[in-house]
């Protein structure tokens, strides 16, 4: 698979529950897990964080599909 | 992903329920769609995180179910037919927010105060659907008790590293009588373009008390169709264990217990017969209304051979849905417990 679709893939399913604590750290808090995720996906070039209206706004002048990602976080 | 648009929803508050149907017990969900609100298909099935996190799904798999979409999406409009089935269905809520106990929430996420405590989980959508039968002293329907069933249900399982095709077919169930065999590719379900596990589910789902599902298979170069002939009490196989919301229904017909299965081995050793209920309390809720069970006597390791007058040999999620269908909140059921080789029985109150 192409290195940058696998990472992509990779982000869309995985990176909300957050890489594993170290050995010896602290897990993180639901609310950290939230302003990680929040972090890594407002400002992306790929993604439309958390608002549906802009999204099929895109889609509508881009004549792309949508696709929309339900993402239980904390 | 760039011939997609992209959208990442952290939230289920104010979710639009005439739009967005699907498993609202899974922690990670993909609509595609048109911009028009077309829905194209849908993917995520059972497990998402954790050890069992390529269970049901795979970056493969995803893959494939991409690419698939875009195929859809160039066809477009021409397709509608084959799409028509997968739109969503009438429903009586149209937000979260108008089930009872879900008006608190705010429209949307509070990041810059609460984050996670302003933040309505899609898991809860489906326990209010089910509590909502509940507090009106009704029985809910299976499909409202057993929704979006694997296909495990009736008798075959998915390869996750594929668009959908068969990885295995039990024998005796529905599967195989229909002839489905390991190795088939599902083209169509009930008339639908399937492109995932997760659209399988949204058709038997949908599918009746009794119906014949037809099948549209590739097996090798040919097409094929089958009949997947589901008979009455078919939803009764799902197992509903590892969904978030049965943590409620724990909490309403089991005193807060969870229960697991008993292995044939250890059944010998404790002198339980097959056949006969073996479960073993894997957790006791400590607290409030999880506590029943605990406040009763009830323990962690304790070994429930007989609940409401039964010894059937019923899994959690088979004697959930029977307790849940035949006592309504406020009753009571008597619980036989095996602990160190001693026998004990409580009544347990029936939330």
């Amino acid at each position: 698979m192409d290195h940058a679709l696998r990472n992509s893939l990779f982000a869309l399913v995985a990176l909300a529950a957050g890489p594993a604590p170290a050995s010896g750290q602290e897990p993180k808090t639901r609310v950290e897990q939230v302003r990680e995720d929040q972090a890594a996906f407002e400002d992306s070039a790929e993604w439309i964080y958390n608002n549906l209206e802009e999204g099929t706004a895109a889609a509508r002048s881009s004549g792309k599909p949508l696709l929309v990602v339900h993402r239980c976080v904390p | 992903m760039d011939r997609f648009v992209c959208v990442r929803m952290i939230q289920a508050n104010a979710m639009d329920l005439t739009r967005f149907q699907f498993d609202y017990d899974m922690s990670f969900a993909v609509t595609f769609l048109n911009a028009d609100g077309t829905v194209y298909g849908r993917y995520g099935s059972r497990s998402a995180t954790g050890d069992e996190a390529d269970r049901d799904i795979s970056l493969a798999g995803l893959k494939s179910t991409l690419e698939a979409v875009l195929a859809l999406h160039e066809d477009y409009p021409s397709n509608r037919e084959l799409l028509s089935g997968k739109q969503p269905r009438p429903v009586a809520r149209t937000r979260p927010e108008q089930f009872p106990g879900l008006g608190r929430y705010p429209p949307a996420v509070d990041f810059a105060g609460q984050p996670v405590a302003s933040c309505l989980h899609c898991h809860q959508i489906q326990e209010a659907m089910r509590l909502e039968w509940r507090e009106r002293g009704e029985t809910a329907p299976e499909k409202v008790l057993y929704p979006w069933p694997m296909p495990e249900t009736v008798g075959f399982s998915m390869d996750p590293a594929t668009l959908a095709t068969v990885d295995a077919v039990e024998k005796g169930t529905a599967a195989e009588k229909a002839g489905l065999r390991p190795g088939d590719s599902i083209a169509e379900a009930g008339g639908q373009a399937v492109v995932s596990t997760a659209d399988l589910q949204w058709v038997l789902h949908h599918a009746g008390e009794a119906e014949n599902v037809g099948l549209t298979i590739q097996r090798d170069e040919t097409s094929l169709n089958l009949g997947l002939e589901l008979e009455k009490g078919w939803r009764k196989q799902s197992d509903i264990a590892w969904r978030v919301s049965t943590w409620d229904l724990r909490r309403m017909v089991l005193g807060g217990m969870f229960l697991e299965t008993v292995g044939r081995e250890e059944r010998s050793k404790l002198g339980i017969e097959q056949g006969r209920m073996a479960l073993r309390a894997r957790h006791v809720g400590e607290f409030g209304e999880h506590a029943v069970a605990k406040s009763a006597g009830l323990r962690k390791g304790d070994i429930i051979v007989g609940f409401d007058g039964s010894e059937a040999d019923l899994n959690e999620s088979a004697l959930i849905a029977r307790i849940l269908q035949e006592h309504q909140a406020g009753g009571e059921v008597e619980v036989v417990a095996l602990r160190e080789g001693e026998r004990l029985e409580v009544r347990l109150k029936v939330q």
